[in-house]
C-alpha cells in the first residue's frame, strides 16, 4: 500500500474511532469500511504488516481482555529478516543518517 | 437481576461480554459510575466468569472501600458499584490462569488516586508469553510512563521472587505514592533512539540460557547503536518459583526519553497462550532473543512518543489531567487503544482530537482537555 493511500485512509480517523461502523480491529488495520463489505478478509491489509485481523470467534475464548497485541511470529520473522527493511529504520537511531527522518 | 432501588438505572453503564473487563473496572472506579456486564461467555462450553476474573474482582473488592459486586448465578453477568480507594498495605495471591501483569495493569492506574500511599504484595506468575505484560515490562516501561505525569517519588516495583508459567510461585511488591493533580502532558517530539536496555531472566533452567538469549538479541540490535546493555537476571533456589522458564524484555530510550519496548518468553502452555495456530512461537533461547529484538524494531518503526502497549495509560492520564490541553504523539493506534478511547468517552465524556502527524510517518497527534480530576480522597485527608 502506498504511503499516500495510507494517509488518505487516515484522514477521517476521528470519525472512525467515534463512529460505530467499524470495530477497533478494523480501524487499527487501516480499513475505512467494514471488512464484511468485502468478499473476504481484505487482502492488502494482510500484506501490510505482521498484525492480522481476526474476528473474536477465531480467538480462544479466554482472549479478549489483553493489552498486548496478538502477534504472528512467522510474518514478523519474514519482515525483519530483510536487510533493506532492517536498514530502513536506521534514521530513527541517534547514530543513523542525519536529516533522514523518513522510514 | 434488578438494579438496587437506591440508584437510578440510568447511572449504570452496560456492556456486553468479558472483553475489556479490566479497563471498564478501572474507569468505573475512577469515574464513580456503576457498571453492569452481561453475556459473559454465554455461548461458551464453560459459561460465565473464569476463576482468574473472579480473583480479579476479589482484588478490586480488597483495594476499594465500599464496592459491591453482585454476580448472577450463572456467572454470565455482574453488577458493580464502585467504592473509594483507601490505599494502605495489601496482599493478594493472583490466580495462575493469568500472570501478575494482568492484575497490575488494573492496579497501576488506580494506585496514585488512593487516600494513603498504596502498597501491595502480589504472588503468582511473574511473566507469561502472550497476553499480559511481564513484571519486568511494568517495572521498566509502565512506571516510567507515569513519570510523565509527575508521579515519580515512591513509585516502585520490586521483584522478590520469579515464577514462570504455569505454576508461578513468584512474588512482587508494588508501591505507589498519591497525587493530587496530574501534570498536563505535552510530548510531541519523539527524538532518536539513543540506547537500548534489556533484561534476560531465567528460572529453573541452565543459567547459560540467559546468556544465549542476550547474544542472539545483540546479533540484530548491534547494527543500530553501540549503547546496548542487556543484563542477565538469573533467580535461583527458593527465589525461582515452581516452573522452568526464560525470557527477554527490551526497552529503547530516545533523546527525548520516549520509551519503546518488546518482550518474548518461553511458552509452557501451548493451548492457552498461542492464539494463532498458524504462527510458530520461538522456543529456543536463540530464537526467542531474535524474536524479541525484531518485536522491538517493529515497535520502534511504529513511531510515536509512547510504547504501543501504553497508549491507553497515557490517554487515561491525559483525560484525568488538569483542565488544559494535553498533547501527545502516538504511533499507529492499536485496536485496544481505539476501544479504550470509546470507553473513555462513555465514562468521562471526553473526546480526543486525533490528527495525522504532519511529518508523514503515519503517526497521529492526540490531544484532549483534561477533566480536572482531583484526588478527592487526598483532598479530604
Amino acid at each position: 500500500v502506498s504511503f499516500t493511500e495510507r494517509m488518505g485512509r487516515r484522514r477521517n480517523l476521528m470519525d472512525l474511532i467515534y463512529g460505530e461502523e467499524l470495530s477497533p480491529q478494523e480501524i487499527a488495520a487501516g480499513l475505512t469500511r467494514p471488512s464484511s463489505a468485502d468478499a473476504g478478509p481484505s487482502g492488502d491489509s494482510a500484506d501490510e504488516g505482521f498484525f492480522t485481523v481476526r474476528g473474536p470467534g477465531q480467538y480462544g475464548v479466554d482472549i479478549g481482555d489483553q493489552i498486548k497485541e496478538p502477534i504472528n511470529h512467522d510474518l514478523l520473522a519474514k519482515k525483519w529478516a530483510d536487510e533493506e527493511m532492517l536498514d530502513s529504520i536506521k534514521g530513527l537511531f541517534i547514530s543513523g543518517p542525519v536529516g533522514d527522518e523518513e522510514h | 437481576m434488578p438494579a438496587p432501588v437506591t440508584r437510578p438505572k440510568s447511572d449504570i453503564l452496560r456492556f456486553q461480554t468479558h472483553h475489556h473487563l479490566r479497563q471498564r473496572l478501572v474507569l468505573s472506579i475512577l469515574s464513580g459510575k456503576s457498571l453492569r456486564i452481561d453475556n459473559i461467555r454465554s455461548d461458551d462450553v464453560h459459561v460465565g466468569l473464569r476463576d482468574y476474573e473472579i480473583n480479579l474482582l476479589r482484588l478490586v473488592e480488597k483495594v476499594t472501600n465500599g464496592s459491591t459486586i453482585e454476580i448472577s448465578v450463572t456467572g454470565t453477568s455482574f453488577l458493580f458499584h464502585p467504592g473509594l480507594l483507601p490505599g494502605g498495605s495489601h496482599s493478594h495471591t493472583c490466580h495462575v490462569g493469568r500472570s501478575i501483569g494482568y492484575y497490575l495493569e488494573l492496579l497501576v492506574p488506580l494506585a496514585p488516586f488512593c487516600k494513603k500511599p498504596f502498597d501491595i504484595n502480589l504472588y503468582g506468575i511473574t511473566g507469561e508469553q502472550g497476553r499480559d505484560m511481564t513484571v519486568d515490562m511494568i517495572r521498566t516501561v509502565t512506571l516510567p510512563h507515569l513519570h510523565l505525569f509527575g508521579i515519580i517519588d515512591g513509585l516502585e516495583l520490586q521483584i522478590k521472587k520469579r515464577g514462570a508459567a504455569p505454576l508461578g510461585g513468584g512474588q512482587v511488591i508494588f508501591k505507589s505514592p498519591v497525587v493530587r493533580h496530574l501534570k498536563t502532558l505535552n510530548f510531541v517530539a519523539r527524538g532518536k533512539i539513543r540506547k537500548i536496555r534489556g533484561v534476560a531472566y531465567s528460572t529453573r533452567v541452565s543459567p547459560q540460557f540467559a546468556n544465549r538469549i542476550v547474544d542472539s538479541a545483540r546479533s540484530i540490535l548491534n547494527r543500530y547503536i553501540p549503547d546496548i546493555y542487556l543484563y542477565t537476571d538469573v533467580y535461583k533456589g527458593d527465589d525461582s518459583g515452581k516452573s522452568p522458564g526464560y525470557g527477554l524484555t527490551l526497552v529503547s530510550q530516545s533523546t527525548t526519553e520516549a520509551l519503546h519496548a518488546s518482550e518474548c518468553l518461553s511458552n509452557n502452555q501451548p493451548t492457552s497462550s498461542s492464539s494463532n495456530p498458524t504462527s510458530t512461537l520461538p522456543q529456543t533461547p536463540e530464537d526467542l532473543g531474535i524474536n524479541a529484538a525484531r518485536l522491538l524494531l517493529e515497535e520502534i518503526a511504529r513511531g510515536g512518543c509512547v510504547d504501543s502497549s501504553h497508549q491507553w495509560l497515557v490517554l487515561l492520564f491525559m483525560v484525568l489531567g488538569k483542565e488544559d490541553v494535553g498533547k501527545c504523539l502516538f504511533g499507529n493506534l492499536t485496536a485496544h487503544t481505539i476501544q479504550f478511547m470509546r470507553d473513555l468517552l462513555l465514562f468521562f465524556g471526553v473526546k480526543f482530537k486525533v490528527t495525522p502527524a504532519t511529518n508523514g510517518t503515519g503517526e497521529v497527534l492526540v490531544s484532549c482537555v483534561g477533566v480536572g480530576y482531583s484526588n478527592v480522597n487526598k483532598a479530604m485527608a
